[in-house]
């Protein structure tokens, strides 16, 4: 019998990092090599390159979402795996995920320039970035509670078999993450398409750097004199069409699909009913020929390439994973003192700059009124919120027993939440500002409409996720027990979506703040209708032009506002998280809990 | 001498105070037997199952496999768990040949094994099933295949049949002893931790009691009655009645 001798199983994951970095370092170096230096802006928009606009933003979707895909694997395995991490890893996510996206451009953008010098890579790296931001926090947190949800026998089983490195990580550990993924994955989409209009027009020391896409078609299309409506539709049409067909021929097929992942046992209503798709890219003979003729022999290939180079081990002791000590205990220190020497660097970073904005008066007489602007945002975000649950409180109550009208709001919610918001400026700006002249609160309507549109799906999805989740043996204890509706609903399903509402708060909230920047400073036909708020406020600081004077803000002035705006907004939201929201979250998840 | 656990003792040591869950446990299984560990919930015989395994190593004291210490996981075990373990998304195939891959074993004597022992444990028919489409006992029967499938000396069971009903874990019984009695297939020692004493007093050679606080081993009872051993004797009730009796005591 083949003895064994203890080894200490190499650090694998550093040779992918390593490799993943110097991969990176090639391509930076690349692209600083040859910059596109010519810029494309096109105006005015004209519909017939719609469709090369339509894939340049779609290209940079996919791009960002593949990132957002790797992040989120990685960081999801890395956090459950290191319980040091973890107590890092989970907060920091948490807040990233809080702060819209505007806060970082200014660091996306000042890092472009830098690497690139002006180039167009640089800055179509940025707005892929800016996407990724956009998307990938709540996958990296979906990934890591699949993980945590792992029964404990399946890891004991995997453990005691001898099933570990990259065998487990294939047929145990990703395979759990999917049906989190697949969800989330929608959500980021929508998210990213919300973010793409704002990242297709980079400002940048006061110029306008326009990369070719919908969402600067649109924006174009916003601002043009001369068929404003007539573009505006075409544009979004198009986006619509790219949603929906995404929807159709990605999402639902890889939604009934990622049902056979799940621990539970659960079919959900949504999905049931949508195997035609899912059928044909199983069996009809385009991908059967695909899968016959190319990913067969790959994976075979693939195969042969692994069982060669692991070789066959004969080993009858699986020897455990052992660390040398002192590496161990290095490396422990390290990550012990990672996070704090990040929160001094921040806040001497922080620090400093704000010392230099106060020392030398960086500060525009604008900057007096966040306080207030920030507070007139959030009152209209909390009127929003409150327009939304008027609306949606209802429709879930009659949705709950009607599974095509359930199916139809999830449906809709997920279109409707990746319209940006530049989409329907013109919608709302016709009806409230022209149509109804209803001046300076026709405007407000408009904004209001436009910020509903932000939150009010974030909500919904939410709660029809929360009354799919009631188990079906306490439905029916109601129904044995004779309650009326309104007894069931006020005692097992308010009750029950209760944990679900909270959570749709939060991400509602989130999605509020992230409108703002559109619903505050709305353009069209080349007007531009302003409200006050701390939505306006960020645009003028990200360099659109001051209403009193008709000029943006000299760039120093500029970045100092943003970073002091930016900084009071990242502030107040993660305090009414942790303090309200949070709270409020724990305290129904854990009343209202359905296991016992 | 199979496996002989030397004066173990096992803490786990969590924020807060270590709680000593073994101390001082003496084991020794010869080839061939049939041993049951039996005892209290929180007693420690899972516990004592996974330093068999090599699944944690022990605090103080050492297993010995075959009078060499174990310093890893033991491959020459196969275990089969209280909740089943099955991958929800492999079929019955995919999951034995899971265990398989695991041990580098080629695709078509993985393919032939798999087949063999899905025979073996009766789910002839059932091999491209999912497990959501099996009962309980099916279930546990996968659970049996993978385990026997990496052909282990040795088999270890964790309370296998406490999550079936009373006919089903019946006729799982039999089979167990069946295949434990098979001299060609490679199972020729079972170590299974159960609470139920009855069942361990119809199934081992050795009734092992665990008890009191930390875990020590009370009682190691030789069960002397010949198979197939029938409930309602005179001897059978008595030997389940001193095991009861100890288990109060404690």
């Amino acid at each position: 019998m083949a003895d064994e001798i203890l080894q200490p199983r190499k650090f694998a994951a550093g040779y992918w990092i390593g490799s993943t970095l110097v991969l990176l370092a090639a391509a930076i170096l690349a692209g600083m090599l040859h910059p596109f230096n010519h810029v494309k802006s096109h105006l005015p928009a004209r519909v017939w390159q719609l469709p090369e606009d339509a894939a340049w933003s779609l290209s940079r979707m996919v791009e960002a979402y593949m990132l957002s895909l790797i992040f989120a694997v990685s960081v999801g395995v890395y956090a459950y795996n290191n319980l040091r991490a973890r107590r890092l890893i989970l907060p920091i996510l948490d807040i990233l995920q809080s702060i819209p996206i505007v806060s970082f451009f200014p660091a996306a953008l000042a890092v472009a320039v830098w690497l690139f010098g002006g180039g167009r890579i640089g800055f179509e790296i940025a707005a892929v970035v800016l996407i990724f931001t956009g998307m990938s926090w709540n996958m990296a947190f979906s990934v890591y509670e699949s993980l945590i949800m792992m029964p404990r026998e399946t890891i004991e089983c995997a453990e005691s078999f001898g099933i570990r490195g990259s065998q487990r990580f294939f047929t145990i550990t990703l395979p759990v993450c999917v049906p989190g993924l697949l969800y989330n994955s929608i959500v980021s989409w929508a998210a990213g398409w919300f973010a793409l209009t704002a990242c297709e027009i980079l400002s940048v020391n006061n110029q306008n750097v326009t990369l070719p896409g919908i969402g600067s078609f649109l924006q174009q299309a916003a601002n043009s004199k001369t068929h404003p409506l007539e573009l505006n539709l075409c544009g979004v049409a198009v986006l619509l069409a790219i949603i929906l067909m995404m929807e159709f021929f990605i999402w639902r097929p890889l939604a009934v699909w990622a049902e056979r992942f799940r621990y539970e046992v659960a079919v959900s209503s949504i999905t049931r009913g949508n195997t035609g798709i899912l059928g044909w890219y199983q069996r009809g003979w385009l991908p059967r020929m695909f899968v016959n003729h190319i990913i067969f022999p790959l994976n075979n290939g693939v195969n042969l390439v692994i069982r060669y180079t692991r070789g066959s081990a004969k080993k009858l002791v699986l020897p455990r994973i052992e660390v040398p000590a002192l590496i161990a205990r290095l490396w422990s220190n390290i990550q012990r003192f990672a996070g704090w020497l990040l929160i001094i660097a921040i806040a001497i970073g922080g620090g400093f700059y704000t010392f230099n904005i106060f020392h030398n008066h960086l500060l525009p007489p604008l900057a007096k009124k966040i306080p207030l602007y920030i507070g007139f945002s959030f009152l209209r975000i909390l009127i929003a919120y409150v327009l939304s649950m008027l609306w949606v409180v209802p429709a879930v109550l009659w949705a709950r027993t009607r599974p095509r009208t359930f199916r139809f709001l999830s449906s809709i919610s997920q279109t409707m939440a990746s319209m940006p918001p530049i989409a329907l400026t013109f919608i709302v700006i016709s009806i409230f500002v022209e149509y109804l002249h209803l001046g300076y609160w026709g405007v407000e309507a408009a904004g209001m409409v436009l910020l509903m549109n932000g939150v009010q799906w974030y909500v919904l999805f939410n709660m029809l996720g929360g009354i799919a989740k009631i188990p079906g043996d306490l439905k029916e204890v109601c129904n044995a027990m004779g309650l009326s509706r309104w007894q069931q609903w006020r005692n097992l399903v308010i009750p029950a979506i209760l944990p679900s509402l909270f959570t749709g708060t939060i991400t509602a909230f989130g999605g509020g703040w992230n409108t703002l920047i559109f619903s505050e400073c709305i353009t069209y036909a080349g007007h531009a209708y302003k409200l006050p708020g701390i939505g306006w406020l960020l645009n003028v600081a990200s360099g659109s032009a001051l209403p009193s004077s008709g000029k943006p803000l000299p760039a120093a002035q500029a970045q100092a506002l943003l970073f002091t705006a930016v900084g009071c907004l990242i502030v107040l939201i993660v305090v009414l998280n942790r303090l309200l929201w949070k709270r409020l979250q724990a305290w129904a998840a854990d009343r209202f809990r359905l296991d016992y | 001498m199979l496996l002989k656990l030397d004066n173990v003792t096992k803490v786990y040591q969590t924020d807060g105070p270590a709680a000593t869950i073994l101390e001082d446990v003496n084991l020794s299984v010869d080839s061939g037997q049939f041993i049951c560990l039996v005892g209290q919930s929180g007693c420690g015989k899972s516990t004592t199952l996974r330093l068999i395994n090599g699944l944690m190593p022990p605090s103080s004291g050492k297993v010995y496999f075959k009078d060499k210490p174990l310093t890893g996981i033991n491959l020459q075990c196969g275990m089969v768990f209280q909740n089943f373990a099955l991958l929800p998304w492999m079929t019955v195939t995919q999951n034995i040949l899971l265990a398989l891959e695991a041990r580098r074993i080629d695709r078509p004597e993985a393919e032939k094994r798999a087949a063999f022992y899905i025979d073996k444990v009766g789910l002839d028919g059932f091999e491209g099933a999912y497990p959501r489409e099996l009962s309980g006992g099916m279930k546990q029967r996968v659970g049996l295949a993978r385990a026997m499938a990496v052909e282990p000396e040795l088999l270890l069971m964790d309370e296998p049949f406490s999550a079936l009903d009373p006919l089903t874990s019946i006729n799982l019984r039999e089979e167990l002893l069946d295949i434990w009695a098979d001299p060609n297939l490679a199972v020729s020692t079972v170590i299974m931790v159960t609470h139920n004493i009855e069942e361990a007093v119809e199934l081992a050679d050795r009734v092992v009691l665990i008890g009191g606080r930390p875990g020590h081993v009370v009682m190691d009872l030789d069960i002397a009655l010949p198979r197939p051993r029938h409930k309602n004797s005179e001897a059978f009730t008595r030997y389940v009645d001193s095991i009861f009796s100890m288990m109060a005591e404690i």
